[in-house]
Order: structure tokens, then sequence, then C-alpha cells
């Protein structure tokens, strides 16, 4: 290992010498600025003009083109030809099978169709196919994946040692199993003064940013030309992989968590934390190492035959130590690595899985699977929005109106350990013959090479990716409880290359929804005193003073006493201060405008601000609901301990909401486990299997 | 979000025009704010974000990497308004981009409004792309063809002349604490 006084000089080598600490980002600061340079919101004039610009475009968007398509348009127009010519020839086999098995050059393909044996009799019939049923598919089998020697590569200065613990490639695509192992103390000193982050990088990237100099040459013209980025864009990096001798058209990097590395840029090479460890030096030693791992997935320009070898070269610097839980600290070290390897391709690890199997009216079809790469096309049932959950609107990746239930695919192995997930790509449901509404779904994903016994696809009704922000803001974390409902289920068996209905989900305590229970609202638990606490969340105004937005949606009815309601604070059950409603049809009512949106109507008191919100109504298809807003801002006096909020109506004295924050975290988890369903609900329409 | 960022894109790209407008309104106040760093004028702001949305419905199909969407349509803002300062001035009244050697003296200011008065255009708009339009220092540098470290020193001298004058007025107590 090399000593600290070394080190030194290869972080000289480094080029931060800036420390991220000077330049971080805090809300403050940025309040602070937009202040400043007067830029914390657009004047309603701007707004004005913008939306002018919008009814002046034509109607019709310039759509892009592909030639390629064309190509591939005329391809299938004489496919489609050729096509038409083989079913009239069929056909005419059909009825004379001496005419078309006596035709020039086609005549022994009738030969064998026809089974006709050289003696001219006609072949056995063949056996007939085991019945599998509708829900079950099968497929043709593979054979096991061949053994790749695992290949170290170190870095000169002894700083790291990479190793490529397993390779594959179909022809198509190579995938690496590379593992990377840098001693901790030598990362700590290569990272002093260089990142404020007291922990070990969890991500390390090897850069293929574009050519520092260059970039400079560019930017020596002010302003930087019209097509900066263009230029920069077509630049070399300074990671270099090669597969037989060329660039591939393109890298991914898939860690451990079963998807896709998208932090910074995905066209890198990147190393995920999985561990830090006890390593033998080999000298009978050991030392602490940051463990990092990957799958890199490398396109291969030119396609060789099965069981010739590809050649890979890396020449890999210009490493990037990432936080991506604070996407803005990172900092290069100089870890070089260079080394060839050769990898066996093996396109008998393949299998297809031709018969449709079916599940709660999702159904799974033309599955293929390697080693490697899993891909299969899914017809999956329109079964409701989000919208009708009433989930909060903030936590959602995509406004819940428009986020269908039940399109969100895990891919897991049979232990449970995902390998890849999928989200709705965002097309819209077209109907089917009988007038049903039916996304056309396709599942591709990578991983990391392997022999599997089996691959368990299960599509739940909520995104977790929306799940995850839900759980952990609601304080419940996954796992704690059976949260997001299973719509289907299918296992995959590759030894028998099936596919079938399963039911592994029950083992973590979840349950499946029927499509026609989905397709049924209301989808969350019933108003109390006609009202909903539809979210609470806790941030900060520009001057760092704590805040409490509460979204809240009440029926019509409730509407009449709103100028008596007022929310009570509490802190260790003494109440603080109150905020007052008003009516929300009285527009003299109001006194103030929303200091974020100055259109919004507000009711401004020294506790915060009160209004309802015109927008977002559509979002919630299942009821007529007034979406009503309380914004309290912390008062000087407030400890932050204790804090609740309890909405009353001050003419009778009646409490409506005793606890805001209860009620929400009892929606939340409600609504996220479907226990909101009563016991007759469940029993006539939730799936138990 | 990044996620139906990217969605929007692509649908655009396919011609879907509401996806378009969506994606528009969701950078209403970055297009304004990089403008504006760059124009002042609230006139000025209104009519290059006006061509910025022409341009971006003709030009969408252009971009290669929807999540880097953006960055690409700051690029298109400003561009605009070099355009227009072109326009109306004939030249292009920016001080240039000092890549090497930044050394200059950065008088005590006694003001934040002095302060800012004599920031450059440049600082002004790196700060604003990086600490109000959360574009990453690299897509900054990408955006603007400098390198990556130039974008770094100026947001350290940017930040460090707002907080000298910031705490100047604190002093006076004029001003209220923006450090955590």
């Amino acid at each position: 290992m090399k000593n600290k006084k070394d080190l030194s000089g290869a972080v000289r080598a480094g080029q931060a010498r800036l420390s991220p600490r000077d330049y971080r980002r805090d809300k403050g600061f940025a309040g602070f600025l937009a202040k400043e340079l007067d830029m914390e919101a657009a004047p309603a004039a701007y707004h004005k003009a913008l939306r002018r610009a919008y009814a002046e475009l034509p109607r019709d968007m310039p759509v892009r083109h592909y030639p390629l398509r064309a190509a591939l348009k005329s391809l299938a127009t004489v496919a489609v030809l050729m096509l038409v010519l083989g079913a009239s020839l069929l056909g005419v086999n059909q009825a004379y099978p001496q005419l078309t098995e006596n035709l020039p050059g086609l005549g022994m393909v009738f030969k064998a169709i026809n089974g006709t044996t050289d003696d001219g009799l006609p072949a056995p019939p063949p056996l007939a196919k085991t019945a599998t049923g509708t829900s079950r598919g099968k497929g043709r089998q593979a054979r096991a994946m061949p053994v790749f020697d695992p290949v170290e590569i170190r870095d000169p200065q002894g700083l790291g040692t990479l190793t490529v613990d397993n390779a594959w490639s179909d022809g198509r695509q190579v995938f690496l199993d590379v593992s990377l192992w840098v001693p901790a103390d030598t990362l700590a000193t290569l990272l002093e003064g260089k990142v404020e982050e007291t922990e070990l990088p969890t991500a390390l990237e090897f850069s293929q940013d574009p050519d520092t100099s260059r970039a400079i040459a560019i930017a020596d013209a002010s302003p930087p030309p019209p097509d900066a980025n263009d230029s920069l864009d077509s630049l070399p990096g300074s990671a270099r992989v090669q597969v037989n001798g060329r660039s591939p058209v393109s890298i991914q990097s898939i860690t451990l968590q079963g998807s896709p590395y998208i932090h910074g840029y995905p066209d890198c090479l990147a190393l995920v934390q999985q561990d830090i460890q006890e390593r033998d030096t080999g000298d009978g030693k050991t030392e602490t190492c940051a463990h990092y791992t990957a799958t890199w997935v490398l396109d291969v320009p030119i396609q060789p035959s099965d069981g010739q070898d590809i050649s890979i070269s890396l020449d890999l610097s210009s490493v990037w130590a990432s936080y991506p839980s604070s996407r803005y600290s990172e900092a290069e070290l100089p870890l070089i690595f260079t080394g060839d390897l050769a990898v066996k391709i093996d396109t008998g690890s393949a299998i297809t899985i031709e018969t449709p199997a079916e599940d709660n009216h999702y159904t799974l079809e033309n599955v293929s699977c390697t080693p490697g790469q899993f891909s299969a096309s899914i017809q999956a049932p329109h079964s409701g929005y989000y919208g009708y959950s009433l989930l909060p609107l903030e936590y959602a990746s995509v406004p819940p109106r428009y986020k269908p239930y039940g399109m969100y695919a895990v891919l897991a192995d049979k232990d449970g350990t995902v390998l890849a997930q999928t989200l709705w790509d965002g097309t819209d449901p077209q109907p089917d013959s009988s007038g049903q509404l039916i996304y056309p779904l396709h599942f591709s994903a990578l991983m990391k090479p392997l022999d599997r016994e089996k691959l368990v696809l299960t599509f739940y009704q909520f995104d977790p990716e929306d799940l995850e922000s839900w759980a952990s803001y609601g304080g419940t974390a996954p796992g704690e409880a059976a949260l997001n409902p299973v719509m289907a289920q299918f296992t995959i068996d590759l030894a028998e290359a099936t596919a079938a209905p399963s039911y592994t989900y029950q083992e973590a305590g979840l349950t499946k929804l029927s499509v026609e229970d989905c397709q049924k609202g209301p989808h969350h638990p019933d108003f109390e005193n006609g009202l909903y606490v539809q979210s609470i969340d806790e941030g900060s105004d520009v001057n760092g003073r704590r805040t409490w937005l509460i979204s809240l949606l009440a029926q019509e009815a409730q509407l009449p006493s709103i100028e008596n309601w007022e929310l009570l604070c509490t802190s260790q059950g003494q109440p603080v201060q109150t905020l007052p409603a008003c009516p929300v049809a009285d527009e003299s009512a109001y006194n103030a405008f929303l200091p974020d949106d100055p259109e919004i109507l507000v009711l401004e008191t020294e506790a915060g601000y009160f209004w309802r919100l015109e927008q977002g109504q559509q979002a919630y298809e299942d009821g007529d609901y007034v979406h009503l807003f309380f914004l309290v801002r912390q008062p000087d006096a407030m400890a932050l301990e204790g804090l609740s909020f309890e909405l009353v109506d001050t003419s009778n004295g009646q409490t409506l909401i005793e606890d805001v924050q209860a009620a929400f975290l009892r929606n939340l988890t409600s609504t996220l486990t479907g226990a909101f369903r009563t016991a007759d609900d469940a029993n006539s329409n939730v799936t138990t299997d | 979000m990044r996620v139906w960022m990217e969605r929007l894109v692509k649908k655009a790209q396919n011609g879907d025009k509401d996806a378009f407008l969506q994606l528009m309104q969701e950078h209403e106040l970055a297009m304004y704010r990089t403008a504006k760093a760059i124009l002042h004028r609230e006139d000025d702001v209104e009519d290059a974000a006006q061509e910025a949305v022409c341009r971006a419905f003709y030009k969408i199909g252009e971009v290669r990497k929807p999540r880097a969407f953006k960055a690409w349509l700051m690029r298109v803002v400003i561009n605009c308004c070099y355009d227009l300062l072109r326009d109306q001035r004939g030249i292009v009244p920016l001080e240039l981009l000092p890549e090497k050697g930044y050394t200059e003296e950065w008088d005590t200011a006694l003001d934040v409004r002095e302060s800012l008065s004599k920031l450059g255009e440049n600082d002004r708009l790196i700060l604003t792309l990086y600490y109000l339009n959360d574009l990453s220092v690299r897509d900054v540098a990408r955006l603007l063809g400098i390198s990556e470290g130039a974008v770094k020193q100026r947001l350290v001298h940017g930040r460090k002349r707002f907080k000298e004058a910031y705490e100047t007025r604190e002093q006076e107590g004029r001003a209220v604490s923006y450090e955590k």
C-alpha cells in the first residue's frame, strides 16, 4: 500500500482544488439570491405573455422523421407481399401437393412440409403436445452458461484492484460483472479536502466527460456558439473501452439494486458501494477495503457467431467519487486500470416461451430470456387511476389523474432479490375487440448474468418509487406493513421454459386485487365529518422559518360553516396560535395573494395562509371535492416538539379533525394497504387465491 | 419527477402538443430566471421567453437525451436573449469569460444592490442556473461551453461576494440569515 506522502502526490495529480463546501446548495442562500435578484416569482404579465405564445403555436407539432423507420416500412411491405405469396402457395399445396412439390427450387420445401419421404410415402404425424392450459406458457429450454475465469487488473500505484468476476455475451452485448476494491484509508486520503462528506463515496464513475481543454477552446468565443452542446457531445471521453477493437455504441451500468445507474450520466461506467470489509492482501495480512460492484453492459459493434471470442480492452482513468444522495459533491480520483480480456459468445443459454400465460386479465407473452436479459410483452388491463385514491399530489412522480394502477412490474429471482423493475411508459390504453381498455406493455431488463432457476414477474397496483416516498413520509417503512397490493404475478421456470401464475406475494403478506374490484371506486378511506386530510408537508420559507402545508379535501355539504373553522396549533398540549378559514367562494373574504403564485387569493394572518385551489379538482374522479390548504408558519415562541394541529368549528365547538397529522397517516396507510375496504368488500372483491 | 419529464419530452417529440405545453409550463419560472439574469428589462424577458417557446416547439425533436431537456431549453433561452441584445445594440455587451487567472479583486461590498450591479452578466447567469434553476455544475459547464472548474470558481466567487455584501447588511441589522 502507498503511504500518505506518496498519495499526496497522487492527489495533486487530480483536479479539484475548490471545496464543494464553498459553493454548496442550500435553501437559505437560494432564497436570498432569488430575492436579491428579484427572481422569486415571475410577474403575471410574463405568464400572460407565454399564454399568448402558446396560443399562437400551430395546432400540430412537427414530428421527428425516422429514415430507418421508412426503410423498415418498405421492408415490411415486401415481407407482407412475400407472406401473401407464401400463403397462396400453401393453399395450392393443400389442394395439389404434387404440383407444389415439383416447383423448381421450392419443391423440396413443400416436400418437407407435406412430410413426403423420398420413397413417396407420407411421414407419421407428430406427437400431440402436452396440454398446458391457457394460464401456462411453455417454450424452448436452454443450456447452462459457459464458465468464465476472473480477470484481475491492478492500479499501477497500488491504489486499488478491479476484478472482472464474470463475463458473458450473446454476441450482441457483453456483460461484465465488475468489482473494485480500494483500501478505505487510501480512499479517505485521496478525498481529503475535496468533498465535505465524511463517509466514503457511495458510487464511483469512470468519467467519459469531454476533454476539458477542448471545452475551454470552445469557451474562447463569448457568447458560446449555438452548437456548443453538439460539439461537446461529440468529444471523446477520458475512459476508454473497446470491444473487438471498436468503441461500443452504448454502455450501461447495472447496479445490484436491479436498476440502471442513472445518477449523473447513464453512459458512464459506474460502480456502487456494496460494503466495507476486510480483504486478504495476499501476504497473510488483511486490510479494510471499500468494495464497489456493478454489471457493465457493452454493445458489440460487430456481431460474431456462437463460440467465437470477443476481445475487450479497458483503459480506465479519471474516476469520479460520487455521492448520489447529494449529487453536487464529487471529486476526481487518480485511479487507473488498464487490461484486456476475452469473452466467448454463447447463444445456447437463451430460452423463449411462445404460449401466453394469463393471470387476473394480465397476459404474458413473447417471453425471451438469457442469463443477462429478460424481455416479454404484456397485455395489461386498465384498472383506474391514482386519482381515485386521493393520494398526495406532490409525492407522485406523475399527476395522479394520469397515472394508472397496475402498470408496475418488478422482476425478481426465486429468493426475492429484485433484478429489475419497469414503470409505466406513458402509453395510453387501447380498446380491445371487446371494448376493454388494454395497455400493451413491453418489459425489457438487463441483469447480472447468472444461471438462474426461476424468475418472478409481479405487477403492483402502485409505482414502487412513489410508494417509497409515501411510505417514508407516512412513517411506515416498506416491509413493516403489507403495502402495495398485487395485480398479477407470473413465475418463469427457466429450466422447464414455462410461465405460469404464482402466489409468492402472499408470503410477504400482500393481497391481490381483482381487476374488476380495482375498476370500482372509491380507493380511499371514508371522509370524516365530510373532510379528508390528504397530506401534511413540513418545509421552510425563504427566511428559514419552519412551515406546515396541510392539504384538505372537503365535501360541499361542509362548506356553509367554513367561516367558523379554525386550525388550532398546540405545542406540548398548550394552544399556541390559530389559523382561520374563510368562505371559499367570497373573494372579498381574502386579503392577499399567495407569494409563490400571484393568481391565488389567500386569507393571510399572522399564523399563515388559508386558500382554496381551483386547479387540481379534476385529479379526483370519484367525487366532487373542494381542495383547501392551510399553510402554517412557525411562530417564534413555538416549540417544535409535541406539535399538533386540530381543526375546530368555533360556532358550536365541534372538533372536525382531532389530530391532522394522525388523520393523514391513517388515510395514507389505509390506502396503500387496501385496508380501507370493509370486510364485505374484501370478501366479494379481493382475490385471495 | 425527472422520469415524468423525460416521458413528456418523448411524447412532445412524437407530436403530442399537450405534452409540450406541459413541459413549457413546468419550466416557465426557470426560463424567466435565466432570461432575467441576462436581460433585466421585463419586456425583453417576455420577448425572449416567447421566442424560446417558439424555437423549442420546432426544435424539440433535436433533443437527443430527454434527461438533458432542461439544460437544452436553458440554452435556447440564452440564445434568444443574445439574439435580442444583438438586434437591439448590434453587439452583445457581455464580459468575456476569463478561464484562467481569475484574479479580479473583489472589493469589500457595502451593499447587496451595489454588489449586484458589479456582478458580471455571466456570473449572475451561472449563479442563477446553479442555485435557482438547479442545474448541476456539469450541466452549467456544458451549457455555457466552459470548464467545470471555471463554473466552480465563479460559483465560489459569486457566493462569496453575496455573502460579504449580505453580512455587511446583516451587521447593520437590515437582513435575515441565510446560513444555517
